[in-house]
């Protein structure tokens, strides 16, 4: 018999990255009291908050219940599961036009422990570099390796009001949100760029005398 | 103050997720809302990349379809429109 799959639309949320991004499509096989087993990514809804469906990793199945993990997470969930909490595992994501795997069981388990571990390193590396990273932003020192007359600045009509990017190539390095002044520059662009100096005008201006 | 000759660019925020029917879905991460394209709102989609006016879209969109309706600029219009509406696409500011 053929198993039914169920699809989630556009999951959204940080606890799985990088398994999943925020837009991905997840292609769910009905739990309906199959074995669960350690490294499966399994789709539930807690009793406190019934409308919203949680996607993370098993990482402990005993006699009290299941214990899940986010993959991006340091802590095991606080919550310990039961059967009729859980209502698939995620088998297949669909990114952009292209459709992967999802490793469950023991290559899941050793997938989210890979996952964790090199998350964790990266956060220590990060909180060690970043008082480095703001010292180095605020002298400037790299700020004419990167001449603002090559960005350019658009708007979009957001719910709240305005939002501007600045997009340099065919990525998005700084983004102004509606109703704030407050440039948020994508790392490790605050290097290169002075948050106080982005000014529209004056960057169309630089980029017009450019050409 | 947008013309003729502006060039929309699609908000890179926004998810673009192609299904195999050559439909897809424009998934905005900021509001969780999501947006169903057809095969011609995809090609339209691909083309918002700053460097087309909305003619030059319409003209592309000639070459790729046949039997192209008279009015297609019209629902190119529309279509823009609502990107835009949306924060989807925009403009350079």
């Amino acid at each position: 018999m053929k198993t039914q799959l169920e699809k989630i639309n556009n999951y959204t949320g940080p606890s799985m990255n990088p398994t999943f991004k925020v837009g991905d499509g997840l292609i769910v096989e009905p739990y309906k009291g199959k074995k669960i087993l350690c490294g499966d990514v399994i789709t539930f809804r807690r009793k406190d908050r019934e409308n919203n469906i949680i996607v993370h990793r098993v990482i402990k199945v005993d006699r009290h219940g299941v214990r899940t993990i986010g993959d991006n997470n340091n802590k095991v969930d606080q919550w310990i599961l039961t059967p009729d909490d859980i209502t698939g595992r995620v088998v297949s994501i669909k990114r952009k036009n292209r459709e992967f795997p999802v490793s469950g069981g023991l290559r899941g388990r050793i997938y989210g422990f890979l996952i964790r571990r090199c998350n964790m390193l990266i956060k220590k590396a990060l909180g060690i570099l970043h008082p480095l990273y703001d010292f180095i932003s605020n002298t400037g020192i790299f700020r004419k390796l990167l001449p603002l007359s090559n960005a350019r600045i658009f708007s979009f009509q957001r719910p709240n009001g305005a939002e501007l990017q600045l997009v340099m190539g065919n990525r998005i390095i700084a983004r102004r949100l509606p109703g704030t002044e407050q440039w948020q520059i994508k790392r490790p662009f605050r290097l290169f760029i002075d948050e106080t100096n982005l000014n529209p005008e004056d960057i169309c201006r630089q980029r017009k005398a450019n050409r | 103050m947008q013309t003729e000759e502006s060039k929309p660019i699609a908000n890179q925020t926004i998810v673009l997720r192609e299904e195999f029917d050559d439909w897809a879905i424009l998934f905005d991460p900021d509001t969780s809302d999501a947006y169903g394209l057809n095969p011609v709102s995809v090609f339209i989609w691909k083309c918002l990349d700053g460097n087309n006016t909305m003619a030059d879209i319409v003209r592309k969109l000639g070459k790729e379809c046949e039997d192209m309706p008279d009015d297609a600029k019209n629902h190119v219009k529309t279509f823009l429109g609502e990107l835009v509406e949306k924060g989807y696409a925009g403009y350079e500011a």
